[in-house]
């Protein structure tokens, strides 16, 4: 069932694009119906897994690697899945609205199934290495995702910043995780989390720095959180889905999915919590100074990311904090998105403060954001409530546990900023006066949208703001055991064993006197306070915009602008243009090495160098190859010098057919004719030879060429005397009639035996053709002379040497006498 | 350079094509026991479309092998991975060779392959790659 759920949801993303070219409107609902039905299939099962039954999948991959598709649905897994599948379902549905008229949007569907593939398979990998596979496939996804509209040079920009940032941090993830997994011995994640003898492993520590540098990018940790406000660029139903309640929060997935094991560490305990506590406040302090709503939206996630990663640092009460507030986050933030996205379709406007009273026009979208917003705000009632209430219970539990009291101080103040930006997007906009200024906008105004929006559109925040109510009111029926079972999971307990989570999530047992409501009712207040008097704490909080240039995005802009200019400056160094340089460089190095190794082998060598008798045809081959180099060389016509080129190659290929090589010599045949032909079509838009170089360099040429030529010769001689080992050429030769129906041994090795080689090879060679033609196009869009600045890529073109000469011809397609 | 304008290299080429395709073929198909295969066959199909193209310029010889080269470079790929497929689904593995046999009246036995298959991915790939070049400088 597991695999028929990944598999089912790729077979969605492979004809998706079909779907949409053949029906349009239609496929989107039908898209969306299909993972709906993931979705409840999951569900069905969700009472069994909720109450301690775990399915196990596994199928074979490569072995020898230590790789198998292995599946597991336990708990965290059952949460993660049900939200991917649940939001997915809606978000399509969103999506086929909201970008009905957007030129790609069977790309769009397909990328964004494949995204969601990608993250199922994620949260259901039980082994390591087919974990990382799938994180990695996220991280592409989302940049194709972020790319979408790649004809916008921002939209391009944080597409590359979201995979560079995601990227650098899965190969420290994969560092970590095979570091991990060689230490404790096995690749299966549910292995992994039960030897405990790890713990005192050497390899832990830098194992645990790079797990966590691998988790905290992806989940947009302080200080790489930069990356997901630019991933705003990407379409509403985009951010909603991959920003807010899936992608982002693999990182906190595999914390927690390692939390059995390492939870207890002091340094992952410790990493937790601070960066964690650090992101909530930050992230919500720049958030709550934005009005636009994808950016308020998007630094609350980063907070609210935050507090999960500080969560999973406070052992299994923090687990069970966790697992809540990710469930009910997920909900709240992606409504709000949604919200967002309504507003943006239905107004334009993407100011929040310039939009006001929308509940006349929207009337369900208005009411799904206020509810949101009373669960992100962390009001009684709603599922949100019983994730903050919890998290400012453990973090006081922790302060007894020795934390510092800054802890609860962040704790606080992320909880009422957090409410604050709740009143910035579900309030401001909908339920207070519009504002009085020019820009303000009343959408029902506008006759295309005085009908409010299309259903696809607002059912999908409405579905999730009622499930963040339900949650909230009876969350028996669903929340708190999917929930639960998943802090069971995080803890590495069964559902139902001693000590695992029985926290009652209802409003009656949450609602008790005592430090922690206080609190967090207090929060909610000062949050009020915040927003209601936004204005004065925005003009109050300015100087903090002085500390920007330190801040990540700088950081990010400082290292990539640092990488570029390192690479430029050694391209400029070592790829200076000329051919003649490079051809000087790349051989005379070969000679030097080369000559000291052929001395040292040649000295060594015990068996006596093979002679082949040589008789008068191949003597006479010989003498013509050297007759056509020399002539190569003297000849002053660049077509007679491609001629004598032809005939030296004719020569060697004769050479090789006299020897017993009919494939080989076939071949060279062939590549010699072709050779020539393309070399006349490149040389002949050339002027004359003129003579660049000076006497003494074309010595110097001379002397490294010869001394090239001689050491390839000594090598060649050497090497058919040495044998390392019983040569495969044997084998090759007995099976390949037995083994592979064929005769000819060479073709068999080419199309059989190393097909998998020849598959890379024409791949290669497709690739370099399409270098070519993108080569020639570059030149052919620029008339005129050449630019030589060192580096040009351009120069790459197979005339580099006489770049100088053909810019004058360039553009000019001239004719042997003829029409064209 | 666009057309040599020479009356005898263009009925040369025009008996020669055809001459060439076949033979192509014929190395094509016999490679698995003979001297040839995709790789020979390939350049060969390539050289005979390039001499047509010094002949009758590269718009005419773009109209004789219809599609784009880039389109061709897709179908040669396609055909290679492809033929990896059969052994994938029969549980051989990856790319193994998979052979077929059938009896032909008066013509012996026809063996058909995965192989095969592959290798005309190559003869399209190697002719195709060529081709792209050799257009894109004559029309330079």
């Amino acid at each position: 069932m597991l695999i028929a759920s990944i598999a089912a949801i790729s077979l969605f993303a492979l004809a998706a694009p079909l779907a949409h070219g053949a029906w349009r409107r239609g496929a989107g609902p039908l898209l969306a119906l299909g993972v709906g039905s993931v979705f409840a299939r999951l569900a069905w099962v969700a009472p069994d897994v909720t109450a301690g039954a775990v399915t196990l999948e596994r199928f074979a991959w490569a072995p020898q690697l230590g790789l198998e598709v292995a599946l597991r649905l336990d708990g965290l897994a059952l949460l993660m899945s049900l939200l991917i599948t649940g939001v997915g379902a809606v978000v399509l549905l969103f999506a086929s609205a909201s970008l009905r008229d957007h030129p790609a949007l069977g790309r769009f569907y397909a990328t964004l199934l494949a995204f969601m593939a990608s993250m199922l398979g994620l949260v259901l990998a039980d082994n390591a290495l087919l974990a990382f596979v799938f994180w990695e496939l996220t991280s592409i996804t989302s940049y194709l995702l972020i790319g979408l509209d790649h004809h916008r040079a921002e939209a391009r920009k944080a597409a590359t910043q979201a995979l560079l940032t995601t990227g650098a941090g899965g190969l420290a993830l994969l560092a970590g995780l095979v570091t991990l997994c060689e230490a404790a011995g096995t690749y299966q994640l549910s292995e992994l989390v039960t030897r405990a003898e790890v713990l005192d492993h050497p390899a832990l520590t830098p194992a645990i720095a790079l797990i966590l540098a691998g988790c905290f990018t992806k989940s947009a940790q302080f200080p790489f959180w930069a990356w997901l406000p630019g991933a705003m660029e990407a379409p509403t139903a985009v951010s909603a889905y991959l920003h807010s309640s899936t992608m982002v929060k693999a990182g906190v997935y595999l914390i927690a999915r390692l939390s059995p094991l390492l939870s207890g560490v002091a340094l992952w305990d410790s990493s937790l919590v601070v960066v964690g506590a650090a992101t909530a406040l930050g992230a919500a302090f720049v958030g709550s100074r934005q009005t636009y709503f994808k950016r308020v939206l998007a630094y609350s996630t980063v907070s609210s990311l935050g507090t999960m990663v500080m969560l999973l640092g406070l052992g299994a009460g923090g687990a069970t904090a966790a697992a809540v507030f990710l469930l009910a986050h997920a909900l709240y933030k992606g409504a709000l998105f949604l919200v967002a996205g309504v507003v943006d379709h239905a107004t334009h406007v993407k100011d929040s403060e310039r939009l006001g009273a929308l509940w006349r026009s929207l009337p369900i979208t208005a009411t799904a954001a206020a509810l949101a917003g009373l669960s992100m705000a962390g009001v009684p009632g709603l599922l949100g409530f019983a994730g903050k209430e919890l998290w400012v219970k453990e973090s006081l539990h922790a302060l007894q546990g020795g934390w510092t009291p800054w802890l609860i101080g962040a704790v606080a103040g992320a909880g009422a900023l957090n409410a604050a930006m709740a009143a910035q997007v579900a309030l401001r906009p909908f339920w207070l006066a519009a504002p009085s200024s020019a820009g303000a906008h009343a959408p029902a105004k506008d006759p295309a949208h005085a009908h409010g929006p299309a259903w696809p559109l607002w059912i999908g925040p409405a579905l999730m703001a009622l499930a963040g109510l339900i949650g909230g009111v009876s969350p028996g029926l669903f929340a708190a055991p999917v929930a639960l079972a998943a802090a069971d999971a995080i803890a590495g307990l069964s559902p139902g064993a001693p000590g695992a989570a029985d926290v009652p999530l209802d409003v009656g047992h949450l609602v008790k006197p005592g430090p922690a409501l206080y609190l967090s009712l207090g929060a909610v207040a000062a949050g009020l306070a915040v927003f209601a008097l936004r204005r004065a704490y925005r003009a109050a909080t300015r100087p903090a915009s002085a500390l920007d240039p330190l801040g990540p995005q700088s950081a990010y802009a400082a290292a990539y602008s640092g990488v570029l200019g390192t690479a430029q400056a050694i391209t400029r160094v070592t790829q200076n243009g000329s051919l003649h340089f490079y051809l000087r460089v790349t051989l005379g190095f070969v000679s030097v090495v080369g000559w000291g190794t052929l001395w040292r082998a040649w000295a060594g060598a015990s068996e006596p160098i093979p002679r082949t008798p040589v008789g008068p045809i191949e003597a006479a081959l010989v003498a013509g190859t050297a007759v056509s180099v020399a002539a190569m060389v003297l000849l002053r016509t660049r077509l007679a010098v491609i001629a004598a080129l032809g005939a030296a190659g004719y020569c060697v290929a004769s050479l090789f057919a006299v020897y017993g090589a009919p494939d080989l010599a076939m071949t060279q045949f062939a590549v010699e004719t072709l050779s020539v032909v393309l070399l006349v079509l490149v040389l002949y838009h050339l002027p004359r030879f003129p003579v660049f170089r000076l006497t003494a360099a074309r010595v110097v040429d001379a002397a490294i060429a010869l001394s090239v030529g001689a050491l390839m010769s000594g090598l060649v001689l050497l090497a058919a005397g040495v044998q390392l080992a019983e040569p495969v050429s044997a084998y090759f030769s007995q099976n390949a009639s037995a083994l592979a129906n064929g005769r000819n041994v060479v073709n068999v090795i080419i199309v059989d035996f190393r097909a998998l080689d020849t598959l890379g090879e024409i791949t290669v060679l497709a690739i370099a053709a399409l270098g070519v033609l993108a080569l020639l196009d570059v030149r052919a869009e620029r008339p005129g002379p050449r630019a030589s600045a060192p580096g040009q890529p351009a120069d790459a073109h197979p005339n580099p040497a006489h770049a100088p000469a053909d810019g004058a011809l360039a553009g000019r397609a001239p004719t042997i006498g003829g029409p064209a | 350079m666009n057309a040599l304008d020479s009356v005898i290299l263009r009925t040369t080429t025009r008996l020669l094509l055809p001459v060439l395709a076949f033979f192509s073929i014929v190395v094509l198909l016999r490679g698995h026991n003979e001297p040839g295969g995709g790789f020979i066959g390939g350049l060969i199909a390539a050289s005979g479309v390039a001499l047509y193209a010094i002949a009758h310029g590269p718009d005419r010889a773009r109209r004789l092998i219809g599609p784009d080269p880039r389109w061709w470079l897709g179908l040669g790929l396609t055909l290679g991975i492809t033929s990896a497929i059969p052994g994938l689904l029969s549980g051989a593995g990856f790319f193994a060779g998979l052979w077929v046999s059938a009896q032909l009246p008066a013509l012996g036995t026809l063996k058909l392959g995965t192989p095969i298959w592959f290798d005309a991915g190559v003869y399209v790939v190697v002719a195709a790659s060529m081709l792209a070049m050799i257009f894109r400088l004559q029309e330079h």
